[in-house]
């Protein structure tokens, strides 16, 4: 019967944590109560391998809080930030979506992997929270035609024929290598890309490895024996790092290709892997010729006193987009600011925004190519 | 160990932990000035250190002379009547049943989980705490059982009864087909082929994505589907929703917790017990130790697998991440911490370790960077307190002559005396 007193023991244990974190979420949802603030969650890799993007994601929309709190608030009532960190991890992002709608947020601006994005929204999506992905790009996560998932940045499907023209037409290759790091966002991206090479290059590798792997050689030798003209990665810029190091150290002259999970982190990813970073190609929108990113960059600065990354300024236009949608919907009912959301068109610093019936942002491709020369990424032309 | 001493180690314990703690927490990056290194962070680490182990050692010397008697009788009143025992023991458990209808949804759901891992840890505890087999790559049959599940149902459309049993009864084959050769290596061995075959299952579900998803998970963008559907009957009952998956995983824990007390007490059990101690001197009372390592493993697996059932439902989709070497680590550390051999050690370590973590982020929201690092820091001082365990064999000892295990004293004793302490776990898993 000793078992009794330690039994008691552990009940007492989850029992009494329990009872002292009793009722303030119970039910959840997005409805809470009419007073008190407006709970936003904000989701993301805020810590690990990928905590410039976490950064980004958290400032970014702190900023756009912080804004509509020095205005007064949203219906009159403040706007308070639950964040929470998935650490790029999709076992995680189920865990801290569920603590997000315990939370009672009305929306959610995250999370960053599409990997994270897709089990989390189902949560949200089944408790009627908005989500507002800033960053993940599958195109799974709006292809589930659910009304209050959106995302503000552009599809793996629009990326990956913008890569693979430029690599078919503009660069002639003739032989290209295919690798990705099997996560939802890189293995989608890289099939997209592939899937439009297919016909026209010679995909002579399509290889993936995990996420966690640093070490590239074995896959770089065998890149170097076969010769191509251009590599593609799809995957994230703490990979490509070390990746473009080991190239260069193998003698690989082949430039390597990339999309968004690489494009734009100057401290991280370029100055990190110098010289043998210069020729690197990378598809991301060129958001520094919209009319408000001057603006964005100059606040941002201002408040952080430090260089945005490349999705703070999607972080920033999403709070910004769910507020309006909160604003516009009259309260804080996930259903009602989706549909708001759905309905309106919203000036942000990317240019005024709309969104079609999937939830994807009304504007086709402008996914733009860049290369980087002299440890700096320059528009290398559309298409 | 007198007072004196023992506050001169806290001091000590403090010093060090500052020291060692400095570069860790110490250092802040900022934009202009690059790192700057801050003595701060690690000087209140320190302190707390010195006033936990102040606290600790007053309590201690409270503990001895706090006088038995009462402690005893009431120990030995439980122990001699059975029927209040186990009326107590059925309350418990349905005072546990009534938790989610006033806990908080988010407490509820941390408490599936602990459900989950508690399951998972008893059945761990009969291959390692009972037989003394060291598996590093249990996680794999929790997958095994998670994977056979979402796939019979999303694929073949099972219904969750079929599909239940079918998870066990795929990880208990995993577990024979695993345990079939590597039975015959001893110690590390036996941990080195579990933890590459923990891996290899881990890959696979990654790989062949064509069926499992891959690491978009099941169902995903690769494979969509539904693991919560009902097919047949619609007025069969199974669990569905965050609290269906509680009481589910409470009556698996218990089913569970039957099972393997029974087995414990069972021939099985002793010879389990009696290998673990001496693999030699068992071979030579006659029992076949191959046999009975298979047993224990392949039971163990099957536990894993059943218990695989809760988290695609509960979750709502599993992904390969789930079942990484963590997990597998995981469930090492809350049997030992529990305990090797105590079921209902296996309980506390899994509620221990699941439930400490959501507490430190939950609480303590300005610590919740050093999260880890204080969970680590936490377990390394258990096991320096305790080494057998918080109701491993000294609980046992303890049973006997005071009111289940106080802090401190007992461990000192285990550790004089491991083989007394390991004949009053024998005696404990069956008391």
């Amino acid at each position: 019967m000793r078992h009794l007193a330690i039994a008691a023991a552990s009940l007492a244990l989850g029992f009494g944590l329990a009872a002292c974190k009793a009722e303030p979420g119970k039910g959840g949802g997005g409805g809470g109560a009419a007073a008190g603030p407006v709970k936003i969650g904000v989701a993301g890799p805020i810590t690990g391998g990928q905590a410039k993007n976490g950064q980004d994601l958290k400032e970014g929309s702190l900023l756009a809080v912080e804004e509509w709190n020095a205005k007064g608030g949203v219906l009159g009532r403040t706007v308070e930030l639950v964040i929470r960190d998935d650490e790029a991890l999709d076992k995680n992002a189920t865990t801290v979506a569920q603590e997000l709608v315990n939370a009672g947020v009305v929306g959610v601006v995250g999370h960053f992997n599409s990997g994270c994005t897709i089990p989390a929204s189902e949560k949200y999506h089944e408790a009627g929270i908005v989500t507002i992905t800033p960053a993940s790009t599958n195109t799974y996560v709006t292809d589930r035609k659910y009304a209050d998932v959106f995302r503000v940045c552009g599809r793996d499907d629009q990326q990956g024929r913008t890569a693979a023209y430029y690599v078919s037409d503009v660069l002639r290759a003739k032989r290209v290598a295919v690798f990705d790091d099997k996560t939802s966002y890189g293995k989608g991206l890289a099939d997209e890309c592939a899937k439009n090479l297919e016909g026209r290059v010679e995909v002579v590798i399509r290889e993936g490895f995990d996420a966690t792997e640093r070490n590239f050689r074995p896959y770089l030798t065998k890149l170097k024996d076969a010769n191509v003209d251009v590599w593609y990665f799809g995957g994230i810029y703490e990979q490509a790092a070390p990746m473009l190091i080991q190239a260069s150290q193998l003698g690989i002259k082949a430039p390597m290709m990339s999309g968004d999970g690489v494009h734009g982190y100057q401290a991280d990813f370029i100055d990190k892997v110098g010289a043998a970073a210069n020729g690197t190609l990378t598809t991301f929108p060129d958001t520094t010729a919209n009319p408000g990113y001057a603006e964005f960059v100059a606040k941002y600065r201002a408040r952080f006193d430090a260089e945005p990354g490349p999705y703070a300024i999607y972080s920033y236009a999403s709070a910004h987009i769910l507020l309006e949608g909160v604003k516009a919907a009259g309260a804080a009912d996930g259903p009602k600011v989706a549909a708001a959301i759905h309905a309106g068109t919203f000036q942000t610093p990317l240019g005024p925004i709309a969104f079609d019936d999937r939830g994807d942002v009304k504007a086709l491709d402008y996914y733009k190519v860049w290369v980087i020369r002299d440890g700096k990424h320059v528009l290398s032309g559309p298409k | 160990m007198g007072l004196g001493e023992r506050l001169l180690r806290v001091v000590l314990a403090a010093v060090a932990a500052a020291v060692v703690s400095w570069p860790l927490v110490g250092f802040t990056a900022t934009a202009e000035k690059g790192a700057v290194l801050s003595l701060l962070p690690a000087l209140r680490i320190g302190l707390v250190v010195l006033a936990l182990g102040v606290v600790y050692s007053l309590w201690l010397a409270a503990w001895a002379r706090i006088p038995r008697g009462p402690l005893e009788r009431a120990g030995d009143a439980l122990r001699g009547n059975r029927a209040l025992g186990g009326s107590l023991l059925g309350a418990l458990v349905l005072l546990l049943a009534a938790v989610p209808l006033f806990a908080s949804r988010a407490w509820t759901s941390n408490l599936v989980e602990t459900l989950v891992f508690a399951t998972i840890a008893v059945g761990l505890n009969i291959s390692m705490g009972m037989a003394g087999l060291l598996v590093l790559g249990h996680a794999a049959f929790w997958a095994v059982g998670a994977y056979t599940f979402s796939l019979l149902v999303v694929h073949l459309h099972w219904n969750f009864w079929l599909a239940f049993p079918a998870a066990g009864a795929a990880a208990a084959l995993a577990g024979l087909v695993v345990g079939l050769p590597a039975l015959r290596l001893r110690g590390d061995y036996l941990a080195i082929v579990t933890l590459g075959f923990g891996e290899a299952i881990r890959w696979v579900f990654k790989n062949e994505s064509a069926v499992t998803g891959g690491d978009a998970g099941i169902p995903g963008s690769e494979v969509p589907g539904d693991v919560r559907a009902v097919h047949g009957p619609a007025w069969l009952w199974q669990p569905r929703t965050t609290e269906d998956c509680y009481w589910f995983a409470l009556g698996l824990l218990v089913l569970c917790v039957a099972c393997v007390t029974l087995l414990s007490r069972s021939r099985y059990g002793r010879a389990l017990f009696a290998l673990r101690e001496d693999e030699t001197a068992a071979k030579c009372m006659g029992i076949d130790t191959v046999r009975v390592k298979l047993i224990a493993f392949t039971a163990s697996a099957f536990w894993a697998g059943l218990a695989g059932v809760v988290h695609p439902i509960f979750r709502g989709q599993i992904t390969p991440q789930l079942f990484d070497f963590n997990a597998s680590v995981l469930f090492v550390a809350m049997v030992v911490l529990g305990g090797l051999g105590s079921v209902a050690g296996s309980i506390l370590g899994a509620a221990v370790l699941f439930i400490l973590p959501q507490v430190l982020r939950d609480q303590f929201p300005a610590i919740q960077e050093y999260r880890m690092l204080l969970f680590g820091a936490v377990l390394t001082a258990m096991m320096v307190v305790r080494p057998e365990g918080l109701l491993g064999a000294a609980g046992g000892g303890r049973a006997r002559s005071g009111g289940g295990g106080g802090p401190g004293g007992a461990g000192e004793a285990a550790g004089a005396e491991p083989g007394a302490a390991a004949c009053g776990t024998a005696a404990g898993g069956g008391a």
